[in-house]
């Protein structure tokens, strides 16, 4: 029981990788894209998702399938909407210098589509402990890419890094730009694959190499799960 | 889009073969015979006949399909004496079977234009038992007499159009066997009572070095002019004389032979040429002869690495040469030099569909075809192609295009004759 | 003997893909011969630098993907010759690399490489240098102006007769000095006449076809003659329109890349028509001066919807090729009705109605088809 629920609790942690909300199922791509431009603005994002998904996923893990989904929806939409209150203020307390930059694109996270994605996929039917568990891995892998592609970002286009000036010789401004952003996390997503196909074909190696030596059982041997 | 402007200017390369007199070689030493029905007897004077091989050959492009062909497979025998002519098989008497129409009726008519009237009949018994097959479209002659017969047709024309490049066969007999060409003709358009009858020949060769002549005994040779291929423009200038019936060239030759020597048809007449030939010119065979005969009858100077029978655009190339030449065969030629098997990818350069002579757009159905897209080769009208062959020519890439539009062709007649 | 099978035709054309690339190589030569000659050896070394660049990068690309080398493959090298004839000859060799390294790793490979690339290479790589760094590509040296091949001291720059236009100004210079070169502008955009005669050349050789060009240049002279930037003479405004900017080269040179262009000829007139529309609205209601590039790739995106229509045009909404007959026929019955006279249209200028005759067409096609019909090999 209790290796089942670790299993569990691995797979869980595994999809931080391997169902990425944006380098596989491609959600709110919007901000990545346009605003992410500095280091901290998508500290900034991740935080204000961070800070309206989770309390957003645990309601929707406690209310389940009581209420139909046509009523489900707005209460997501209106708990987003007060938890992005308590959002705002925590950005204006650490980081007031990015909420110009970031514009539109923090209270437009309260529409964010992973919460609804999530809540409707996984949060009505588990548990709750589960819910937090998805909830927290999405949130983390969100900011994964997004301050990934900030860092970068800042440091190609603008030449600083966390607000410092950096010695960087060649500022390309265009990465900067929303075209940049997009091609930057098509070639992002291209990465992943590529890793993510690396790995597997490592594993499919390693498992012809071990079965095909001594007169082991080859059975004994078992074809580890994909995720 | 204007009809001049489709299709390609191609370099018909007829010369030597163009201008050259026809020679004859009647006497190969292996020939491949017709088959017959198995109630007949064999056709007699016929010499030791290797009755071992019993087979039909299978070939590997459909458009020379013999399987109707080869019953016996005759060699030549050696002289019983000396001095004796052993190689001769020529079935000078009528196998005996059954004939629609009177063979009694075959008589000694010697100069065919003299006369005033000629009945239909007559002509249609001549037909049959000469067994005379029309080589532009392989259906026995006394079928297309029996539709003209019929009545309603304004002109008849002799088919001598070559516009395939090296290709020279029909024009060739039409300049140097014009007597026998023109009588049949004149033959057939007495019987039916027609006076509006002339010739039709491609004219737009480069490198002709005779003229060809604008009348012979008073029947008009006339001309079409322009690309590759030449389809449209025949259509409209067909059109002008109202309803016309076309014979080829070679039929019309055998016709007034069988009226005026009792001969049956079983030669045909076919260019040899390329760059691997010594002697290139036209060449009256024998049908069933080789292709390897015929080649190393006009002498090979160089090794060929494509042989194809058939014309330059639209043949097929063979790599056996045991394959017989059939009644619709125009040409044996020897290429040295291979095409290059370069493909590259399609660059949608847009070339194949301005010079398709159809509208068609050979690229989009290279494409779709290649993705197995089925409704999107019926959308793009792939039963219009006339496989003239002018996109795979055209293409820069070296796209087989002619290839793949041709079964997307068949694809879609398929599923157009299931809807039906 | 080893014979060989092969499919018909057994004769083809001499020419093939690599020709056709090596006919663009030597028509962009007269080009660079001229920026030589206005802005002396950087022209030729910034050439050398992005052919390199981007053949290099081309070779490197198709290794990743597995694809087989070849190495007298050249359209990356066109490519690399196009993008420093659209950049002022001024510009540092960061922004020429910048651009070829983004028109080849960006906008060529990931979406398949030769033959299957969505947008135009060259154009998707000076779109990038525009949108990164505008002040230089849009700021122009005086020619006949030595530039020094290291840019070491700044290089009086001065913007273009298109930035004239934008405000509305009259451009400086007169026209026959437009015509040949010496005016300020792109490298290789500015000798309208060599451009040209280019084009010209390429034409007769079939490499390009004549659509893409013509349509480009008229639909922007028919623009600019209803809506003029400038207040002088109508004719003047119009060819200062054409002349200034990269309309003339891009519609001769980059718009006729076979692979982003569609390739049905009616799908080329639109396309053209659609690109000399869009740089015309760009130039007058867009942030750059200049807007042919943009245009171009936004009407990259339409290629295949356009060749989707001509498809249509041609198969659906008729049988075969446009009925000129019937066009007619309907033309002169709608000409009658409107001048209110009693005219019987003529039912034989319309033959398919008729049964009979449509009978009598059916066998006589008949009739040809069996002698010019599929048996003829």
């Amino acid at each position: 029981m209790a290796k089942k629920r670790k299993n569990r609790f691995l797979m869980k942690v595994r999809e931080f990788w391997s169902a990425n909300p944006v380098l596989v199922n491609g959600l709110t791509l919007a901000p990545v894209a346009v605003a992410a431009i500095y280091l901290k603005n998508a500290v900034a994002l991740s935080l204000t998702l961070a800070v309206i998904t989770i309390p957003t996923l645990l309601v929707a893990s406690l209310i389940r399938q009581r209420l139909p989904l046509a009523h489900r929806i707005p209460i997501y939409a209106v708990i987003s909407a007060i938890c992005y209150a308590g959002a705002t203020a925590l950005i204006k307390l650490w980081l007031p210098e990015t909420v110009e930059t970031v514009g539109i694109y923090l209270p437009l996270m309260i529409t964010n589509t992973i919460v609804v994605m999530r809540a409707e996929a996984f949060g009505v039917r588990n548990k709750t402990r589960w819910v937090l568990l998805d909830a927290l891995v999405q949130v983390l892998g969100y900011a994964f890419v997004i301050c990934t592609v900030g860092l970068v970002r800042e440091y190609i286009g603008n030449a600083t890094l966390w607000g410092n000036p950096v010695d960087n010789a060649l500022p390309i401004t265009g990465i900067a730009l929303p075209f940049g952003g997009l091609i930057l996390l098509g070639l992002f997503a291209a990465l992943y694959q590529y890793i993510n196909n690396h790995a597997a074909q490592r594993r499919l190696n390693a498992h012809i190499t071990v079965s095909t030596g001594d007169d082991e059982p080859a059975a004994a041997q078992t074809m580890e799960v994909t995720g | 889009m204007a009809s001049w402007l489709c299709g390609e200017n191609l370099y018909q390369a007829k010369e030597p073969a163009f201008s050259r007199e026809q020679k004859e070689f009647l006497t190969p030493s292996v020939l491949y015979l017709p088959e017959y029905d198995e109630a007949d007897e064999p056709p007699a004077k016929v010499l030791t006949a290797d009755a071992s091989y019993q087979g039909s050959y299978e070939f590997e492009y459909p458009r020379l399909s013999c399987t109707t062909f080869l019953r016996y497979r005759l060699k030549a025998d050696k002289p019983k004496h000396e001095g004796e002519d052993a190689l001769s098989y020529s079935f000078t008497d009528a196998p005996k079977k059954k004939h629609k129409h009177e063979p009694s009726l075959l008589s000694n008519r010697q100069d065919p234009l003299a006369i005033d009237h000629i009945e239909p009949e007559e002509l249609l018994g001549f037909a049959e038992a000469a067994q005379i097959i029309d080589e532009t479209d392989g259906k026995p002659l006394t079928q297309k007499l029996e539709v003209l017969f019929e009545g309603g047709f304004n002109a008849l024309v002799c088919d001598a159009i070559d516009e395939q490049p090296y290709v020279s066969s029909n024009i060739n007999t039409l300049m140097h066997k014009s007597e026998e060409v023109l009588g049949g003709l004149s033959m057939i358009a007495k019987a039916a009572g027609i006076s509006n009858i002339f010739a039709l020949c491609y004219a737009d060769i480069d490198d002709a070095e005779t003229v060809i002549p604008h009348k012979m005994f008073t029947i008009p040779i006339k001309r079409v002019y322009g690309r590759y291929p030449v389809r449209d423009r025949v259509k409209k200038l067909l059109a002008k004389n109202g309803r016309c019936y076309v014979f080829g060239t070679q039929a019309l030759m055998h016709l007034y032979r069988a009226v005026t020597k009792k001969a049956v048809h079983n030669t045909t007449i076919i260019t040899v040429a390329g760059d691997c030939v010594g002697n290139p010119r036209n060449l009256e065979v024998r049908v069933g002869t080789t292709a390897r005969e015929v080649l190393e009858f006009c002498g090979l100077v160089k090794n060929p690495s494509r042989v194809i029978m058939g014309g330059s655009m639209r043949g097929a190339a063979i790599t056996d040469l045991d394959l017989p030449v059939l009644y619709t065969t125009r040409a044996v030629l020897a290429f040295e030099r291979p095409i290059e098997n370069v493909v590259l990818s399609c660059i949608s350069c847009g070339r194949c569909i301005v010079d398709c002579p159809r509208g068609l757009a050979p690229n989009y159905l290279y494409k779709q075809f290649n993705a197995h897209n089925l409704d999107a080769l019926i959308q793009l009208r792939a039963d219009r192609c006339i496989e003239c062959g002018v996109c795979s020519y055209i293409c820069p890439a070296n796209l087989e295009l002619l290839h793949v539009v041709k079964r997307a062709k068949t694809l879609v007649l398929e599923v157009k004759a299931q809807e039906e | 003997m080893n014979l060989q099978p092969a499919k018909a035709p057994h004769i083809r054309f001499k020419e093939s893909v690599h020709t056709l690339f090596t006919d663009v190589i030597i028509a962009l030569l007269p080009l660079y011969a001229m920026a030589f000659f206005y802005y002396g050896g950087r022209t030729l070394i910034m050439a050398l630098i992005a052919a390199a660049v981007c053949y290099l990068l081309d070779i490197l690309c198709r290794k990743m993907a597995g694809k087989v080398i070849k190495i007298n493959d050249f359209s990356a090298v066109i490519t690399g010759l196009l993008i420093p004839l659209m950049l002022p000859a001024s510009v540092p060799y960061y922004v020429v690399v910048a651009a070829c390294a983004f028109a080849i790793l960006i906008a060529k490979h990931p979406f398949g490489g030769l033959g299957y690339n969505l947008f135009n290479p060259a154009a998707a790589g000076i779109a990038f240098a525009t949108a990164c760094w505008p002040k230089e590509v849009f700021r122009y040296p005086k020619p006949f102006e030595q530039i020094p091949l290291i840019l070491n001291n700044p290089v009086e720059l001065f913007s273009s007769p298109a930035a004239a236009l934008k405000i509305n100004g009259a451009p400086s210079g007169d026209l026959l000095q437009f015509f040949l070169g010496n005016s300020l502008g792109p490298m290789g955009a500015t000798a309208i006449l060599v451009i040209l005669s280019c084009m010209f050349f390429l034409i007769y050789r079939r490499t390009i076809s004549w659509h893409i060009p013509v349509s480009a240049l008229a639909a922007a002279a028919v623009f600019s003659l209803l809506f003029p930037r400038v207040s002088i003479s109508l004719l003047s405004s119009t060819v200062y329109e054409l002349f200034a900017g990269t309309l003339v080269f891009g519609a001769a040179f980059v718009a006729t890349d076979p692979v982003t262009s569609p390739s049905f000829p009616i799908a080329k007139i639109i396309y053209g028509a659609g690109i000399g529309l869009l740089t015309m609205l760009l130039r007058w209601f867009g942030g750059f001066e200049e807007g042919f590039i943009f245009a171009l790739l936004m009407m990259n995106t339409l290629s295949f919807a356009l060749d989707r229509l001509a498809i249509w045009l041609r198969f659906d909404l008729n049988s075969g090729r446009v009925p000129i007959r019937r066009v007619k026929a309907a033309a002169k019955g709608f000409m009658a009705r409107r001048e209110h006279k009693k005219i019987y249209i003529d039912t034989s200028a319309e033959p398919v109605t008729e049964p009979e005759q449509q009978q009598d067409e059916a066998q006589k096609e008949e009739a040809t088809a069996q002698s010019k019909g599929g048996r003829n090999v």
